[in-house]
């Protein structure tokens, strides 16, 4: 019966990344159901009951519910060792659960170049041997693209990016900070992936740099419409860049609450210096400090 | 830009100055105590030697680069393709790396002789020999570089869907150039002494000899003047292929590795 | 009629110059032993079968010398050690003693108990080589850096010959016909023939490089300020040497005993492969181990022609034959 269902999920829907928990029929009905969900609403990840734990130790994540509507701008928030991390190499299909359900939709509106997500990590992790075009290119790269191909989504990802041509050439170990990461943004989107995944991305970057990054990625997110997954543990950006704020706790990691930023896009960067802002900065830091305490 | 005697002058100058004292004390010393040739020679000896017999002493060392070359290339070719098959497995790994240790820490004068009877007297042999000395480093190293990757890059391409073929060709192997280079280089030291010391036991035609030949000419002879040329000739032998090996290095990872930051 | 007192002072007076008189040397004690070192050129076989008569048989005793016999092996340095008077006296050949002396080692042979080189060249009696000059189209394993083979070399065309080093041990001679090695005469013949080969054995000497070989040498400075106790050595050495020839069964079954690697039967072989070196066309006994210039001087020769010595180098210097004739017949 597992087997039967877990064939036919596969066959539907050729994109989705399932994690499968422990065998249960009953967890494998739950699958089918929120998957029936999933296709019902515009909801693109959704987890019930999710928990992960590494081989004996306590568990990361446990008990979490989440659900992400297609082409919304979420914000994952959380004091360090929550989890979020987890979480999103989950989401990214790199690591399994142990319990619970995860199940990731993607629209069949697919052409060849597109792909279902784009990672950025915490550290730019550009190849130092490559230079910067080279870096960008490989996602299509690995995928077998034509070199046409390649060059013309380079072209485009580094004019999305606000890279000059000039840049392309150079090799990450010439660049800033600020510019790696751009790079390793430029990467992500290469393939115009219906799901961006960004790990901390800012986090070892000064403020101003951060701000000014904060505001070209929202840019560059309207161009482009996709889900978007953003952990931090800023609050400041969490508010600034997200449509919600889902606040995780500690020890294990689950969402505690999911906070609605009712700011309408797009989003200026005078939006800081109002005091709706503050407020609802100060509304989600109390709920964050609330989780910790 | 500095004119280039400005920029080499504090590199070159300091060594040179040393070299000029360590001469004249090693002159005074030997002259003031009397001290006899066959225990130390004169510098003046020393450099009599070299150019009265500068053709043996060239064709010598021109011997001993070749087995010293080919040994070398040979180590790096094998320590590679056994470093690929080391990271592929780990159950293979663990297997084999023992012995691999063991071929290193085994004394060459036991090994020598093994190699002789299987692969007879000549250059074969010679070159047999410096490979068993200098193939660990390169192993070590390139294991070391292919499976060391961090874990970020991993999951780069892990995401995208890389194959193990693909991660293998356009992650770990470049990630592993910079220690191949390492292991190279401590390679190239040690095939100018596999080179030498495969010549004691492996042999030498009447013409063509090498400098291990020598070194063992001129102690039957209690020659330390010629014993301390021969020595002389194969320090800067094993220099000048280190020099190489770090020369092709810089070539292979100057613009990603020792660029200046710019942005 | 002599007072009692004064016969007996007389007595005592007597007893004592005669008991100074046959007084030996001015020693600290008749009793305390002189201790000194005598350092072997190779591991202890037939070839050094004198110098342990001299100590089995207690001749150095005899002497009131302790002295230590140290064991060689390949590579040992005799003549710097002698020359740095690490030890006081070595075992070393002729050519080696020159050869030091030129690099101004201050060495110096006193006896020469082989008076022909044992040194040859073995091939197997397949090959048909009968003589040094016929050497050719084989592989001759030797030993770099000996002055024999320089010479070999200048004197014997070696056509087709392949050198290579060789390493001790008979194993490559015993499996191909066309390999040569080199040997000394009493030793690697007799081991390739009990391990079923057929050898020849090609004498050295035939081409006339002969130098002295296990000659008893020591420091030129030894010679000049401890002359009584080199004298000494020199005298017990060759009596063991004469003793040796005669009757060497007890001194092998020592040697045997400090080098257990060399069985008795290698050791008989030993004793009489050297007779005929040692004693050469019946030389008698109480001629052991003289020197005489001739020989010094040809083998310098030969040397300075191979360019191993420098042209003013005096083969006079390298031996003082002074001690031997002082010493009476057996």
């Amino acid at each position: 019966m597992q087997k039967f269902l877990r064939a036919s999920i596969i066959e539907v829907h050729p994109e989705v990344g399932i994690g499968y928990p422990a065998d249960s029929i009953s967890r494998t009905l739950l699958e089918t159901m929120a998957l029936m969900a999933t296709s019902a609403t515009d909801v693109m990840i959704h987890a019930q009951d999710l928990g992960i734990a590494f081989e004996d130790n306590a568990p990361v994540l446990q008990q979490l519910n989440l659900e992400v509507q297609t082409n919304e701008f979420v914000a994952l928030l959380g004091s360090s060792g929550c989890g979020k991390s987890t979480l999103l190499r989950m989401i990214a299909g790199l690591a399994t659960p142990t319990e619970g359900t995860l199940t990731v939709q993607y629209p069949e509106d697919e052409s060849a170049q597109q792909s279902e997500q784009g990672f950025v990590f915490q550290d730019p992790t550009l190849l130092p041997w490559r230079t910067v075009e080279d870096n960008i290119r490989l996602p299509l790269e690995l995928r077998g693209a034509s070199r046409e191909d390649q060059r013309e989504a380079v072209q485009r990802s580094l004019e999305l990016i606000g890279l000059a041509a000039t840049d392309g050439t150079k090799y990450p170990r010439m660049l800033s900070g600020g510019m790696r990461m751009r790079v390793s943004l430029a990467r992500a989107l290469v393939m115009q992936p219906r799901l961006l995944l960004l790990d901390e991305p800012f986090a070892a970057l000064d403020d101003i740099m951060r701000q000014q990054l904060n505001e070209d990625l929202l840019q560059i997110w309207q161009q482009h419409p996709c889900t978007a997954l953003f952990v931090t543990h800023n609050v400041a950006e969490a508010v600034f860049l997200s449509q919600r704020v889902m606040v995780m706790s500690h020890h294990p990691g689950t969402i505690v609450e999911t906070i609605e930023i009712p700011f309408s896009y797009p989003r200026s960067p005078e939006l800081r210096s109002d005091p709706e802002f503050a407020r609802m900065v100060g509304e989600v830091a109390t709920c964050l400090r609330n989780t910790v305490s | 830009m500095k004119h280039w005697f400005q920029q080499i002058g504090p590199i070159m100058i300091p060594p040179v100055i040393f070299f000029a004292v360590v001469l004249l004390a090693w002159h005074l010393v030997v002259d003031i105590n009397e001290i006899e040739s066959f225990l130390v020679p004169l510098p003046g000896e020393v450099w009599q030697v070299v150019q009265e017999k500068s053709v043996e002493l060239s064709r010598a060392t021109w011997n001993t680069a070749l087995a010293a070359v080919s040994g070398f290339m040979l180590s790096v070719v094998i320590g590679t393709f056994t470093a690929f098959v080391f990271s592929q497995s780990i159950l293979v790994r663990r297997s084999l790396y023992p012995y691999a240790i063991f071929l290193q820490t085994v004394p060459i004068v036991a090994i020598a002789p093994l190699v002789i009877n299987w692969f007879g007297n000549g250059f074969q042999s010679i070159v047999v020999v410096t490979v068993v000395i200098s193939l660990f480093p390169v192993i070590t190293s390139v294991t070391v570089g292919l499976t060391s990757v961090d874990r970020g890059l991993r999951d780069l391409f892990e995401m995208n869907r890389a194959s193990r073929w693909q991660t293998l060709l356009k992650l770990r192997m470049p990630h592993a150039v910079p220690y191949l280079v390492t292991g190279a280089r401590t390679s190239s030291g040690l095939a100018v002494v596999g080179a030498i010391v495969g010549e004691f036991f492996a042999g030498y035609a009447s013409d063509h000899y090498g400098l291990g030949y020598l070194v063992l000419q001129s102690s039957g002879q209690l020659r330390t003047d010629l014993l301390f040329a021969t020595i002389i000739s194969s320090a800067l032998l094993g220099v000048m292929m280190f020099a190489l090996v770090t020369w092709v290095g810089y070539q292979l990872l100057a613009r990603w590795t020792y660029a200046q930051e710019q942005a | 009629m002599v007072p009692l007192k004064y016969l007996l002072s007389i007595l005592l007076l007597t007893v004592g110059l005669v008991g100074c008189g046959s007084a030996p040397e001015p020693s600290p004690s008749s009793r305390e032993l002189t201790k000194v070192t005598l350092a072997l050129n190779w591991f202890p076989e037939a070839e050094h079968g004198g110098y342990y008569a001299a100590l089995v048989n207690g001749y150095f005793k005899e002497e009131g010398l302790d002295v230590e016999i140290q064991p060689g092996g390949p590579g040992v340095p005799i003549i710097q050690n002698v020359a740095t008077k690490r030890v006081m006296f070595g075992v070393a050949n002729a050519d080696q003693v020159l050869v030091g002396r030129n690099e101004q080692a201050d060495v110096v042979a006193l006896l020469a108990p082989l008076q022909m080189s044992p040194r040859c060249i073995m091939v197997h009696k397949g090959s048909g080589i009968r003589r040094l000059e016929d050497l050719k189209d084989m592989t001759l394993a030797a030993g770099s850096g000996k002055a024999y083979l320089e010479y070999l070399k200048t004197q014997v065309t070696l056509e087709n010959v392949k050198l290579v080093p060789y390493a001790g041990s008979s194993a490559l001679f015993l499996k191909d016909e066309n390999f040569a090695q080199q040997g000394y005469v009493f030793s690697e013949p007799f081991v390739a023939r009990r391990e079923g080969a057929d050898p020849h054995v090609l004498m050295v000497s035939e081409i006339g490089f002969n130098p002295y070989t296990s000659l008893l040498v020591t420091h030129g400075d030894t010679i000049s300020a401890q002359e009584e106790l080199v004298a000494k050595v020199v005298r017990a050495s060759r009596r063991g040497w004469q003793d040796y020839l005669a009757n060497p069964r007890t001194v092998n079954a020592y040697i045997h005993e400090v080098n257990p690697e060399m069985d008795m039967e290698s050791l008989r072989f030993g004793v009489e492969a050297i007779q005929p070196l040692c004693l050469p066309e019946n030389m008698p006994p109480n001629e052991l181990g003289v020197m005489s210039l001739e020989r010094w001087q040809a083998l310098s020769n030969q040397l300075k022609e191979i360019d191993w010595l420098d042209a003013q180098l005096d083969p006079a210097t390298a031996f003082e034959s002074r001690f031997i004739e002082a010493v009476p017949g057996s």
